[in-house]
């Protein structure tokens, strides 16, 4: 596990170049801490540590390449739906012997979809769909400049306050290790991993189909309140494998009393355990979502 | 749009008949039978027919890269794109491959063809090089396509030996490579073995066979079977937009073996194509089933019937597509009740080969009700793998 950078609020006032504003740090995972700077402030400030020392090596140059292409990507993208970059730009900055990597990205406010679905599942067909379509607009935006999320769940997806949602993170560049950002618990990510992620010889080959299963998960959570492969057994890395690869969730319509069998069967196949029986293309996904449940 | 003939050697004019019947709906020639003059003259005497009538062109690229092979017309007629004795060294980076792709899509054009079709190489695994270079004929020839001016829409063509569906996962690469790139259409011939013939296929091959039509219709793309005589119903029923089948044994089931090597005849067998039972029995067996007035087990109820104390080669042939399109014309659900539909029809079959067998009568072909199971547990098979039962 790489560790998190260790920044004083001077050192985070010194980066921004502001000596007086409050820094509040707003969450750590990963290698990555989160800081928002004033109590107004409509971004926030990401920091990773690269490593010790001036000269990278292994890991912290893919991870400072990776994060530069990533933030290039997010600043093309622009979709409502994904979060935004700020305006401080990429910057890498020598403090207390360590290498850290900053940028700004857009502070969304509202609530994690975590917590929503834990307050409030099972989220109505409305919510669902919306839900479903604006993810579906943010997987297209990133896969149409050539980038895969990776790491679709709850803990990356905000509801705004207008109840628009809202996709995080996008990118395990950020991440190398494919951990979890919010809480470094590994298993909150693979449970959300379609079936060729777990297939190290595949992870080159994958594309938005990978993306449009994670999403699939996301659905039936926030539809149901259930995760459609946790179970009593899941806790290790190869239950969770097995869960996903061999076990079909109950359809929702059968489990969600006016669940619209049409939305349920596009979630059904978002969740189908190969990618070449999922919507071959964003396009037919988003027009799929749009036509149910409307009859 | 749904049966096709599987043209041969010796058309006569039973395209023409099928065609003005309305039992077929499209036609795809065979290169190494035909000059591409005739091939244009009958596009255009067929269109005259019908208006809506699809014609293409098989061109057989894949017997370049057979040894001895029986290539007909191929070297005469359409040298601009065929060449005997091909190897690995003749695909051998991106220009040769462009190359063989355009000169073997610009050869089809001025046919009156409705859809191009591509170069392609046979393969008996997923995992051999002859598939990498198919692969890559694929993508080469969308790109040549793209810069044939108002070129009809292209057809990715692959010839498959059915040994290649031994083993899920290879095929299963395979489709998603296939269904992440862009490729619009597909001509899918599955080449099979000497000794077997359709209706019969082992049922684990046939599953996966009406799994790679499924899943290129479900990422929709255009998809026509060639080749595929009786189990081109199987194809239809999970959503081939077409398939093909001709008059003489070699274009109703493809094998490698009718394209090279030395000519084998064979005698031909008077046939009738019951739609009861699925598959056809010889006219000695329909005679038999006669003198037992059990003759409603096995009748189709196509137009030829009434002809059948004058049948000839000609009818039967022209009666067999009837029978494929009476069949297939019923199979216009979703896959669903398309598979019901043929599920509810192998009960039926199942149930009159018993009845005949009670009445005594013995078939000449020793394993002439074998389809029956194979299409059931092929039909059950298909099911898991598209993960249909939990569709709802």
């Amino acid at each position: 596990m790489a560790d998190l950078p260790r920044l004083t609020d001077d050192d985070i006032r010194c980066i921004v170049g502001s000596d007086q504003a409050t820094v509040y740090r707003l969450g750590s995972g990963g290698q990555k801490v989160v800081f928002r700077i004033g109590d107004d402030s409509p971004w926030v400030l990401k920091a990773i540590k690269l490593g010790d020392g001036e000269s990278p090596k292994g890991d912290q140059t893919i991870l400072e390449a990776r994060a530069r292409r990533e933030f290039r990507i997010l600043s093309d993208c622009n979709c409502p739906y994904l979060v935004a970059p700020g305006p401080q730009p990429l910057k890498i900055t020598f403090i207390n012997g360590q290498k850290v990597l900053t940028f700004s990205e857009e502070f969304v406010d509202g609530s994690n979809l975590t917590d929503v679905i834990s307050n409030e599942a099972p989220l109505g067909t409305v919510e669902v769909k919306r839900l479903a379509l604006q993810m579906s607009q943010a997987i297209s935006a990133l896969f149409t400049n050539g980038k895969i999320h990776r790491d679709i769940k709850p803990g990356n997806i905000m509801r705004r306050r207008n109840g628009d949602f809202v996709l995080l993170d996008p990118g395990l560049a950020f991440d190398i290790r494919g951990e979890s950002l919010s809480d470094g618990f590994l298993v909150g990510t693979l449970i959300y991993f379609s079936p060729e992620q777990f297939e190290y010889d595949k992870r080159r080959s994958n594309d938005h189909r990978s993306d449009q299963f994670s999403l699939g998960v996301v659905l039936y959570e926030a539809a149901t309140g259930k995760h459609p492969f946790r179970s009593s057994s899941t806790f290790s890395s190869a239950a969770i494998y097995i869960r996903i690869q061999h076990h079909s969730p109950e359809e929702l319509h059968k489990s969600v009393r006016g669940f619209p069998p049409d939305l349920a069967r596009v979630i059904a196949r978002m969740m189908r355990k190969r990618p070449h029986l999922r919507f071959p293309k964003c396009d037919n996904l988003i027009k799929a979502i749009e036509a149910a449940g409307e009859s | 749009m749904s049966l096709y003939a599987q043209h041969g050697y010796g058309k006569g004019n039973k395209i023409k008949y099928a065609a003005q019947a309305g039992t077929i709906d499209g036609v795809i020639f065979s290169a190494r039978h035909e000059k591409p003059s005739n091939v244009k003259q009958c596009i255009a005497e067929l269109k005259e027919i019908r208006e809506d009538f699809t014609a293409m062109l098989d061109p057989q690229f894949f017997v370049s890269y057979l040894q001895d092979p029986r290539d007909g017309c191929l070297p005469d007629h359409w040298s601009s794109y065929y060449s005997a004795g091909r190897t690995r060294r003749d695909f051998r980076g991106p220009k040769a491959l462009l190359k063989h792709a355009k000169n073997t899509l610009v050869a089809q054009m001025n046919l009156g063809v409705d859809r191009l079709v591509s170069p392609s190489i046979f393969f008996r695994s997923f995992d051999e090089n002859a598939c990498e270079v198919a692969m890559q004929l694929a993508f080469a020839s969308v790109e040549a396509h793209a810069q044939i001016e108002d070129a009809p829409p292209i057809l990715i063509s692959f010839q498959i030996e059915e040994s290649a569906l031994n083993y899920a996962e290879p095929m299963e690469r395979f489709l998603d490579e296939m269904t992440a790139a862009e490729l619009p259409g597909f001509y899918l011939t599955f080449g099979r073995p000497d000794s077997i013939r359709w209706p019969r296929c082992r049922e684990e091959v046939l599953a996966r066979m009406m799994y790679i039509v499924h899943v290129l219709k479900l990422n929709d793309r255009e998809v026509y079977c060639g080749y595929s005589d009786w189990g081109g119903l199987l194809f239809r029923a999970v959503g081939a937009d077409a398939f093909a089948t001709g008059w003489h044994l070699s274009s109703k089931t493809f094998r490698i073996s009718s394209f090279c090597g030395s000519k084998t005849g064979g005698r031909q067998v008077l046939y009738y194509s019951s739609v009861p039972l699925l598959n056809q029995i010889r006219l000695t067996d329909v005679m038999a089933v006669r003198r037992r007035q059990i003759s409603h087990l096995v009748r189709s109820r196509t137009p030829a019937d009434r002809r059948i104390a004058d049948w000839s080669l000609q009818l039967a042939q022209l009666q067999h597509w009837e029978a494929l399109h009476s069949v297939s014309s019923s199979l216009q659900g979703d896959v669903e009740s398309n598979l019901d539909s043929l599920d509810t029809r192998l009960s039926t079959a199942a149930a009159a080969f018993q009845q005949i067998r009670d009445a005594g009568v013995i078939f000449d072909q020793a394993d002439v009700d074998g389809h029956v199971k194979d299409w059931q547990k092929a039909i059950r098979q298909f099911r898991v793998l598209a993960e249909l039962d939990d569709q709802g």
